[in-house]
């Protein structure tokens, strides 16, 4: 008895978070957003200022925004196909004090990583040369290890996918021993590419295999 | 009687019925949803949701807002408070049953 409630409650929690990926909505907003911000980072650095205080518009734009957009494409396309469902939110998440205050901060942790990067980067060098080259990484592997979380979680092989490509894009400019602002760049680059590829195919078979009902 | 036994006296009835179990385990996670997203998950027939939500209803564990989507009716379905608190308390009495009772 306690295996079949473990799994009525494990697998409502497992089945609630597959049915909310299974459309690929997700994976193409989050891609949208990695790669606007991959975008951003590749602009000429003769514009400086846009790397002051264009991410910083653009992450409290889009964080305000993209939820809308995205639930409105749920409406859309997927409520009517697989019913509505919305995934409970964190208390602390829901205060629209706090949603600005994260933005705010993770905006200028951003700016902070862009000024003092690459003069952390100029001590490393001295004292531990490969480090110099490989922080990046340290910021880009991570959303690579949470595809395969998902992979894992979710038995979904396309999070490999995303996670396989997403790694290697993280990797790939440490390697070069490209500056910084262009490795994290490219790391945001491939993953955007990667959840848009994927999510777009997850899309097109969604809409195939779920039909929108005849309303009677 | 020994505690395993005790512990599966004391279960919530309405929460144990399976069906209307597998209906709170799928509101869990999830702020709303509707009925066609129960329908299809279930694998419930209409009538026997429809009954069931009426009975988690009255019993105040779900709360159902009707209104409409544009011209389409729509029909919000969550868990209250109270519906949340007694979720919680089955599984742990259940896991505490079922730990006791004997092999």
């Amino acid at each position: 008895m306690e295996g079949d409630l473990g799994r009525v409650v494990a697998e409502a929690d497992r089945r609630f978070w597959r049915e909310w990926y299974r459309d690929g909505l997700p994976e193409i907003f989050l891609g949208l957003f990695s790669l606007a911000a991959g975008a951003f980072l590749t602009a000429g650095t003769r514009f400086r200022w846009v790397f002051a205080i264009v991410p910083l518009l653009f992450l409290v734009g889009s964080t305000s925004r993209l939820p809308n957009l995205f639930f409105a494409a749920k409406a859309r396309i997927s409520d009517p196909r697989t019913g509505f469902v919305r995934p409970r939110q964190p208390d602390w998440l829901l205060r629209g004090r706090n949603r600005i205050a994260f933005v705010v901060a993770a905006g200028i942790a951003a700016n902070l990583i862009r000024v003092v990067g690459p003069r952390v980067a100029d001590r490393l060098d001295d004292a531990v040369p490969w480090l110099a080259w490989f922080w990046p990484a340290l910021l880009t592997v991570p959303g690579a290890l949470m595809s395969f979380a998902m992979w894992r979680q979710y038995g979904s092989r396309r999070f490999l996918w995303i996670g396989v490509v997403a790694l290697v894009g993280a990797l790939w400019g440490p390697l070069m021993q490209w500056p910084a602002t262009d490795a994290i760049a490219l790391a945001l680059i491939a993953q955007g590419v990667a959840m848009l590829a994927s999510g777009g195919i997850t899309l097109r078979s969604f809409l195939r295999s779920h039909p929108r009902p005849v309303e009677t | 009687m020994g505690d395993g036994f005790r512990d599966l006296d004391g279960l919530d009835r309405l929460v144990h019925e399976p069906a209307r179990l597998v209906i709170m385990a799928l509101l869990s996670p999830a702020e709303s949803a509707d009925f066609l997203y129960l329908l299809r998950q279930s694998g419930l027939t209409k009538g026997n949701l429809s009954s069931h939500l009426g009975k988690l209803e009255q019993a105040g564990y779900v709360e159902i807002r009707k209104g409409y989507n544009g011209k389409v009716p729509h029909t919000e379905i969550r868990l209250s408070d109270a519906g949340r608190t007694a979720y919680k308390r089955y599984r742990a009495q259940m896991k505490r049953a079922v730990e006791r009772l004997p092999e």
